[in-house]
C-alpha cells in the first residue's frame, strides 16, 4: 500500500491545495485512495471538501501532573526538581501550583514526592475523525488540543486509524497532507512513507525550508519528488528549485503557476481541480498527477 | 535549584519590563516573518530592537533581512549513559521513563533509544546504583546577527532530524533574557512558527502584545481561531490584535475574519493589501518599508507601526 506524503518545510506554500486535488484525481481514476490530514495543529484538508463524519476517536497521548493537596506536606521537592518551569511555589498556602500548560508529564515530581501527593495522568490530547467525503473517498483528520505537545503521537495514531480504514475499504493508496516544519509531527508523518512530495515556491525562504525538509524526507524515504507552486513568481528562484531537484537527484513532478482561481476555490471550499478544472493550476496538477502515477508504477515494478 | 539559577528561565518572561510584541497567526505562510522584520526595522529607527526568531523548524528572518548569522552556542540536553558494571538490571529507569526511551535487558545495561529521550533525567533520579552518568545530546543551536546599530537578531534553529522544537525555543528565550540583561533594548519582537501547539505556546509565554497575522480564507479563519483560543488560554497577553494580510485576496473575504474578531473581541488592527512590492522585497532580502516605502503594503505597515507605538507606550 503506497503512502504518499506531502511536506514543504515552510507553511502556506500549497500542501493542502495539492493534497485535496490529488486525492480527487486518484479517486476519479482508480477509486483506490484514502487521505489523511496529519497537520494536526492546523488541519485544513476537510475545509475544502465536505465530509460526513463516520467515527471519532479521542486520543490521550499527553500526560500531566496532578496534585492531591491533602497529601502535600509542603516540602518543595517537586518545585526544586521540575526542569520545565511547570511548578510555581505558592508561599501563602505553601503548596505547589502546577502550570498545566508548561507541564510535560515527565513524572519527576511524582518520583520525588515523599507523600505520593502527585500523580501523572493521561489527558485528552486530541481527536481523530474518520469522514466520508462528498467525492466518495474516505478521509482521516487529526486535530490536536490547543497548546498540546504530543503531536507526533497523534500523527501516528491518525496514520494507524487511516491504515485500518484503508484495509476495511480496500483502498491501496494513502495520501498524507503533512504539517509544516521539520519537527516532531513532520518526522512522524514522513516515517513509513513510500513517496514524499516536497512542495515549495520560488522564494529564498521557501527554498531554505524545503532543503531542510528534504533532509528529513531522505532519511525516511528513497523516492522523493518536487513540485514548484506559484512557479512564475520569480524566474531566478524557480530555476534554483529545478536545479535543487537535479542536484539532489529527486524527481521533478511539475510546476503550478500563480492562479487567482486557487484562493477563490479555497474560499468556496472546493478543491481547485473541481472548482475550475480548466484553470492553469488545475491543468498543472493533472500533469503532476500523471507524472506521479508513472513514478508509482515504476516503483511497483522495481 | 535556587531562585538565582532560574533567573533566565522561561517563566521569567512573565516579569519582563521591556515592551514585547509577538507575531503569530496559526496558519503558515500568511506573512508573519514579513511583518516581524518590517516592524523591527521601523522600531529600530528610534529604538534598540531585539528580534527573536522562534520558528526554529524553519527560521527565515535572517534570509528576509539578508543577514549573516554567527553561532553562539548549541542547545544541549541531558542524555543518560549507562555504566554496565554498576547496573543490576532492576528496571527502575525503564519504568520511570515516560517517553519509553529505555528498554530493560536482563543481565545487561539497558538499551537507550536516543531519538525518544526528552532529556528529563527521571532515569538518573531513580537509579540506586550510580549506573547512569551524564551524556549530552544536541537538539539545536542559537545564532546572532547584527542588522544595524540599533537592531539585533537572535535565531533559534532546530537540528535536522531532531524532534524537540520546544527545547530549542526555551533555550533561545533563556539566552534572550541574558542578552536583555546585558544590552539596553527598548523593544523585543518575537516571530513564531505556524500552529497553536506547545512550541507556539512557549514562544508566546509571558508576551504582553500579540499580533495574529492571517489571510481571508477558510484556512486562515480556522487556524486564527485556534491561535486566539491558545492566547486566551495562556491568559498573559494584554493586547491581542489581528492583522489581515492579503486583505483583498478574495471577494468578501474580510467578513469571515470580522466574524472571528467579533466572536473573540479581538480587533483587526491592520489590513495589508496584496502588493507586488512586498513579494519583490521578500526575494531581495530588504524590508518593504525600506526598499519600497511608497508601496501600498509599506504604507499599511507604517500605519500599523504607528498604532503599535501608541499601544505599547501605554
Amino acid at each position: 500500500m503506497p503512502i504518499i506524503t506531502i511536506l514543504s518545510g515552510k507553511g502556506g506554500v500549497g500542501k493542502t491545495t495539492l493534497a485535496a486535488s490529488l486525492s480527487v484525481l486518484f479517486n476519479e481514476n482508480d477509486n483506490n485512495n484514502i487521505s489523511i490530514d496529519t497537520d494536526v495543529d492546523a488541519p485544513n484538508l476537510l475545509l475544502i471538501m465536505k465530509g460526513k463524519e463516520i467515527e471519532s476517536r479521542n486520543t490521550y497521548s499527553s500526560e500531566k501532573a496532578f496534585l492531591n493537596v491533602e497529601k502535600c506536606n509542603g516540602c518543595k521537592l517537586c518545585y526544586e526538581h521540575c526542569k520545565y518551569d511547570a511548578i510555581e511555589w505558592d508561599n501563602d498556602t505553601n503548596i505547589p501550583k502546577i502550570d498545566r500548560l508548561l507541564c510535560e508529564g515527565c513524572g519527576i515530581c511524582e518520583i520525588v514526592c515523599p507523600e505520593k501527593a502527585i500523580e501523572i495522568r493521561p489527558v485528552k490530547s486530541g481527536v481523530i475523525k474518520y469522514l466520508e467525503t462528498e467525492y466518495g473517498f474516505p478521509a482521516i483528520s487529526g486535530e490536536l488540543e490547543i497548546g498540546e505537545g504530543s503531536s507526533g503521537k497523534i500523527v501516528s495514531e491518525a496514520k494507524q486509524f487511516g491504515s485500518e480504514i484503508a484495509n476495511k475499504r480496500n483502498k491501496d493508496i494513502i495520501i498524507v497532507d503533512g504539517p509544516p516544519g521539520i519537527g516532531c509531527p513532520v518526522i512522524s508523518s514522513a516515517s513509513g512513507s513510500n513517496y514524499i512530495i516536497l512542495i515549495s515556491e520560488p522564494t529564498p525562504a521557501a527554498i531554505h525550508d524545503v532543503s531542510r525538509a528534504l533532509n528529513i524526507a531522505k532519511y525516511f524515504c528513497n523516492s522523493i519528488g518536487l513540485v514548484i507552486n506559484k512557479s512564475d513568481l520569480n524566474d531566478k528562484f524557480r530555476m534554483e528549485l529545478e536545479e535543487f531537484a537535479k542536484e539532489n537527484n529527486i524527481d521533478f513532478l511539475g510546476s503550478i503557476p500563480l492562479d487567482k482561481m486557487v484562493p477563490n476555490s479555497i474560499t468556496k471550499g472546493i478543491p481547485i481541480i473541481k472548482y475550475a478544472p480548466d484553470s492553469p493550476a488545475s491543468q498543472a496538477i493533472k500533469e503532476i498527477f500523471k507524472n506521479l502515477k508513472k513514478k508509482l508504477i515504476l516503483m511497483k515494478n522495481a | 535549584m535556587s531562585i538565582e539559577d532560574n533567573k533566565y528561565s522561561l517563566i521569567n518572561w512573565k516579569n519582563i519590563n521591556i515592551p514585547t510584541i509577538a507575531i503569530t497567526g496559526g496558519k503558515g505562510g500568511t506573512g508573519k516573518t514579513t511583518i516581524a522584520i518590517n516592524l523591527a526595522f521601523l522600531f529600530a529607527q528610534n529604538n534598540n530592537v531585539l528580534l527573536i526568531d522562534l520558528d526554529v523548524d524553519a527560521p527565515n528572518t535572517a534570509i528576509l533581512l539578508n543577514s549573516k548569522l554567527k553561532k553562539i552556542k548549541d542547545v544541549i540536553n541531558f542524555l543518560p549513559k549507562f555504566i554496565e558494571d554498576n547496573c543490576v538490571s532492576c528496571g527502575l529507569c525503564s519504568k520511570a521513563c515516560r517517553e519509553h526511551a529505555i528498554l530493560n535487558i536482563k543481565g545487561k545495561a539497558p538499551l537507550l533509544l536516543p531519538e525518544l529521550c526528552s532529556g528529563c533525567g527521571a532515569c538518573k533520579l531513580v537509579c540506586k546504583n550510580n549506573a547512569i552518568m551524564d551524556d549530552k545530546k544536541i537538539f539545536g543551536s542559537i545564532h546572532i546577527g547584527k542588522i544595524n546599530e540599533n537592531f539585533d537578531l537572535l535565531v533559534g534553529e532546530l537540528k535536522l532530524r531532531e524532534a524537540r522544537s520546544a527545547e530549542v525555543i526555551k533555550a533561545t528565550k533563556s539566552y534572550a533574557l541574558e542578552l536583555i540583561d546585558k544590552n539596553k533594548y527598548d523593544i523585543i519582537i518575537i516571530d513564531t512558527s505556524p500552529g497553536a501547539h506547545c512550541d507556539v505556546l512557549r514562544a508566546l509565554y509571558g508576551i504582553k502584545n500579540i499580533l495574529c497575522v492571517t489571510e481571508p480564507t477558510p484556512f486562515g479563519v480556522h487556524d486564527l481561531e485556534r491561535i486566539i483560543k491558545l492566547i486566551q488560554h495562556i491568559k498573559m497577553a494584554k493586547n491581542v490584535k489581528i492583522i489581515l494580510n492579503r486583505a483583498d485576496l478574495v471577494k468578501d473575504g474580510n467578513k469571515i475574519i470580522e466574524n472571528i474578531s467579533k466572536k473573540y473581541f479581538v480587533e483587526i488592527i491592520s489590513r495589508i493589501p496584496i502588493d507586488i512590492a512586498i513579494l519583490k522585497s521578500y526575494s531581495e532580502g530588504i524590508p518593504v518599508v525600506k526598499k519600497y516605502p511608497d508601496s501600498p503594503s509599506a504604507k499599511s505597515i507604517l500605519e500599523l507601526y504607528k498604532k503599535l507605538e501608541g499601544i505599547i507606550c501605554q
